[in-house]
This record gives C-alpha cells, sequence and structure tokens, in this order.
C-alpha cells in the first residue's frame, strides 16, 4: 500500500518538478526580453558612454592581463585575411578567418596608461574617440588601417530583419547601410522605388 | 553531457522557449525520480540496517547537485549589450592581450563589436562574454558568469552518480542472500543508469579540468592550433583562481546603470541593496583589488535619470 502510494507522490514531485523547470525558463526568456528592452530605452536616453569593450578591459585589467586597444577604420574588408599593413613601421598583421582573428605579433603591445578607466565616462562620445592617435615622440609603432575603395562583405552588414534579445530594437542607422544584398533586392523587386535607390547611389 | 559546440548552425529565426526548455525539465525529473527511488529502497534499508554513512553522504550530494542544475539553468552566462554610442561596423577595433592581437568581430544581431572570446549563441539569442558553449542539458550558455557553477554541477554530477552506483553495489552485495524483492530491483534501476552516466560524466569532468588548465574554452577546443600561443593563459594555477575564485565584478547591466532611467513622479527611487560602491572622489574610493564598476548612483546628489552619472566621472578615456 504504502509503495503505491510512494510512487504516486514521486510522480507527483517529477510532475512539479518539470512544471516548474518549464516555467521558470518562460520566465527567463520574458525577462531577458524585457530587462534588453529597458536596457536599450536606457541606452537610448543615456549621456554617458557605457562600453562593453572598455566594460571586458577593465575586468581583464583587473585579472592581470595586459590588454590594451586599438581602433581604426576598416581595412581591405573584401579580403579580410590580406595583411594589414603599417606605412610607417614594419608593423604588420596577418589576419586570419578563425575566432576572433587571432594575431600573432611581436611589436610591443600599446598599452592604454589609466588601469581603472571606468566602463562609464562622462557625456556622449562615439567609439571612435577610442581611437589610438599616433604620437610622433612614441618610439611605439602604431597601427594604422588604410580604406580600402571596395564593398564591405556580407557579413559585416548590419542586421536589417532580424532582432536580437541583447538589442532587441537593432535597426541599424541608414547612414551604416550602403547597399542593399541581391535576395533583399530580389525579394522586394515588386515594391522597387526609384527615388531610395537614386539616393543611395 | 554532450553539448553543442560553439555557435554553428545558428537558427534563421530566434526559437521558441518552449521545446529547448522540455530538455533540462526531463533532466531535473530525471534527477528527482532516481534519487527518490534510491533514498526509498536501498538506502532506507541500509539505513534501517545500521549504515547511517550512506543516507549522511548521498543527502547532501543528492541536494548539491539538485542545487547547480537548477542553477545553470537560470543563471546569467555573462550577457554583453550594446553600449550607449552606436558603433559603426565599419570601424576595425584590434585588442592586444598579452602581446597577441585580436581582431573584434562585428555581431549582427546585438550590434557592437565582441571582444575576444565573446560569442553570440544563436539558440539564447545573446552575446556572452568568455563563451564556452551552449548546454543544452540546461538550456542556458555557459560563459564567464556561470563556468564555476558548470563546474560544480559537473564535479556534483561525478560525485553523486559514483555515490549511487557504489551504494546500490554494497545493498545488492548485502542482500545477495536474500530472494529477489522490490528493493533489489530499484537498487538495479538505480545502478544501471548511474553507471551509464559516471563515465560521460568522467570524460566530461578530466577534458574541463584540461581545459581550465590551459584557459581554453570548449568552443575553440575544434579549431585551435595547440602551437598557437594562447594569450589568455597565465599558468595553471593562476587559471584556475581566475576561473574559480576571481571576482566576477558587477554584472554589465548592473542596477547602478538602471536606476539612471526616469521614473515617474509617483515613484520612489530606492537604491538597489546590492548597489556597486560609486567610484566617484566624493562618496567612497573603490577599493583596491576590485573589479571594474560601472558608475554607481550617489544619494544625494541629483535626481535620478537626470544623467548625473555622466557627472561622476570625468572624461577618462584614457587613450591618447
Amino acid at each position: 500500500m504504502w509503495v503505491s502510494l510512494y510512487f504516486g507522490f514521486l510522480g507527483l514531485c517529477s510532475l512539479v518538478t518539470g512544471s516548474c523547470i518549464i516555467f521558470l525558463h518562460w520566465k527567463k526568456n520574458m525577462w531577458r526580453e524585457a530587462r534588453a528592452q529597458q536596457w536599450v530605452e536606457v541606452m537610448r536616453a543615456a549621456r554617458f558612454t557605457y562600453s562593453p569593450l572598455l566594460y571586458w578591459i577593465n575586468k581583464r585589467r583587473h585579472y592581470g592581463m595586459s590588454v590594451a586597444i586599438n581602433t581604426g577604420p576598416l581595412p581591405a574588408v573584401a579580403k579580410p585575411e590580406t595583411e594589414v599593413q603599417n606605412p610607417d613601421s614594419s608593423c604588420k598583421l596577418d589576419i586570419p578567418e578563425s575566432k576572433n582573428y587571432p594575431v600573432q605579433h611581436d611589436s610591443p603591445k600599446i598599452e592604454v596608461p589609466d588601469p581603472l578607466q571606468p566602463t562609464l565616462a562622462a557625456h556622449q562620445q562615439p567609439v571612435s574617440s577610442f581611437v589610438l592617435q599616433p604620437q610622433t615622440n612614441s618610439p611605439l609603432p602604431f597601427l594604422i588601417f588604410k580604406e580600402a575603395p571596395c564593398a564591405p562583405t556580407l557579413c559585416s552588414l548590419p542586421p536589417i530583419l532580424s532582432h536580437s534579445v541583447s538589442y532587441p530594437l537593432a535597426k541599424h542607422p541608414e547612414r551604416n547601410v550602403h547597399f542593399h544584398s541581391l535576395p533583399t533586392l530580389a525579394h522586394g523587386a515588386k515594391s522597387f522605388s526609384a527615388r531610395p535607390f537614386a539616393a543611395e547611389v | 553531457m554532450s553539448h553543442m559546440k560553439g555557435p554553428q548552425s545558428p537558427p534563421l529565426t530566434p526559437v521558441s522557449w518552449f521545446l529547448p526548455s522540455l530538455f533540462p525539465a526531463f533532466n531535473g525529473v530525471l534527477l528527482v525520480v532516481f534519487s527518490g527511488l534510491f533514498f526509498a529502497f536501498p538506502c532506507r534499508w541500509l539505513a534501517q540496517n545500521g549504515e547511517w554513512a550512506v543516507p549522511a553522504v548521498t543527502g547532501p550530494l543528492f541536494l548539491l547537485t539538485f542545487f547547480s542544475l537548477i542553477s545553470l539553468n537560470f543563471l546569467d552566462p555573462g550577457t554583453l549589450h550594446q553600449g550607449s554610442p552606436e558603433e559603426d561596423p565599419m570601424i576595425v577595433h584590434v585588442v592586444w592581450v598579452n602581446y597577441k592581437a585580436f581582431r573584434l568581430r562585428w555581431c549582427p544581431r546585438c550590434c557592437f563589436h565582441r571582444p575576444p572570446r565573446t560569442h553570440h549563441c544563436s539558440w539564447c539569442n545573446i552575446c556572452v562574454e568568455d563563451f564556452d558553449h551552449h548546454c543544452k542539458w540546461v538550456n542556458n550558455c555557459i560563459g564567464h558568469r556561470n563556468f564555476r557553477f558548470f563546474m560544480l554541477l559537473i564535479v556534483s554530477l561525478c560525485l553523486y552518480s559514483g555515490a549511487l552506483l557504489v551504494t546500490s553495489l554494497l545493498f545488492l552485495a548485502r542482500t545477495s542472500h536474500l530472494p529477489f524483492n522490490l528493493d533489489k530491483a530499484m537498487a538495479l534501476l538505480v545502478a544501471i543508469p548511474a553507471a551509464g552516466f559516471l563515465a560521460p560524466f568522467l570524460v566530461l569532468l578530466v577534458s574541463q579540468v584540461l581545459l581550465v588548465s590551459t584557459a581554453e574554452r570548449s568552443y575553440e577546443g575544434q579549431h585551435r592550433d595547440l602551437h598557437v600561443y594562447n594569450s589568455f593563459n597565465q599558468g595553471c594555477t593562476r587559471n584556475w583562481y581566475l576561473t574559480l575564485c576571481a571576482p566576477l565584478g558587477p554584472q554589465y547591466m548592473s542596477d547602478a546603470v538602471w536606476l539612471q532611467r526616469p521614473v515617474g513622479p509617483e515613484r520612489v527611487p530606492t537604491l538597489a541593496p546590492n548597489l556597486p560602491p560609486c567610484p566617484c572622489a566624493h562618496c567612497h574610493p573603490p577599493r583596491p583589488g576590485t573589479p571594474p564598476q560601472p558608475v554607481g548612483h550617489c544619494p544625494g546628489k541629483g535626481p535620478l535619470g537626470g544623467g548625473e552619472a555622466g557627472s561622476l566621472q570625468e572624461v577618462r578615456t584614457g587613450l591618447p
């Protein structure tokens, strides 16, 4: 008698456990969406700069790693595996087509002097303000990326149709959308309008 | 415990939450059912016959395993979002980590340049800091903020499976002179899956130990060249410290930033109890050795939502 009662109790416990886990996964999904939405609103209304890259760099510095950042315009993006040349030194980057494009380099790294740089900085500043400017009195070689007069690869385009939990309202500014992909043009052939196309051209 | 390596095979549309959550629910039910059978039959018989060490050992192990399994389902793996400035995908960011350069990849979903080892999980649809893998067993990504819970789950699963197997075999040996009954049937029902799960768990544990010792990530395993210099490797001891003991710091989306949102007049702004310390000089200086803190709200320095976080710190981009 007690055996059947115990099996019934065990089945009930299993049902409750499974239901709770499914419910909590639903809540987790909703929570992520809501929080990402709020995050977007906060970032849009913010007068400060909050950069994930600086957040990442600061954290790694506290972990004892030597981390620095260099920023520049896009090099020959049609062939990202090609070398990025530095015109004034022997500095050379070999960027393979792999995860994160790890690049071996023997030259000294470019150090960011402030080890406790805050992730959150005052005033709205574009990320490009973090560009390392070459200094004439610095012995360190700086990377200078040339602009290439060629079209970017499709993989570097901003999203147009899909969205993300991380950034649900991710509609990239039109000023950065330089061309439509061919499938998009083919799909929207019926609603093709010459005026926006001419404006882009 | 197999897991999906890396963000390959991305689904084109966001995956529904229901189907992926069925598998972790099934795993939780499996753990509860086998534990219930074990504690009710072989463990009860052994305890009634003087083996009190058996429930004293397996009970806490079950609680630890269940806790780590449930925690890993819902812990934040280290989600990174786009910051306040709109980034240009045409800009190339190169981050140097211990004399090795990483060209940052543009995440077309989240619209920002991903730091090294940050990847977009197409199952969770988020960018995860220090992405290790997406674990289908818990339907969650394993990343920077929950990797230690993942290790805890693996260790506890190995110990618990081993304890179930040993205890069931001990029970079968003790009752070998008795005729086949329900207790023996339940002991066999527990021992067989425990033995089946133990070997994969041990393999996974060994592989993770090796990866942590060399500061590698699971998703990198199939791409990494062994002769390539790993700039994240700081020595075995230091790697283990950073993985298990180093402070994680505040979440990227910390409450300090949430408090900068404009609030209505009917709402009374309150500070979160776990608010990170404000790094401005007027409040209290940041403790040395603490991880980077996003700016905190300084009480009494102005209304929330006024963008006062911007006035709390100077523009110290730190870059010449």
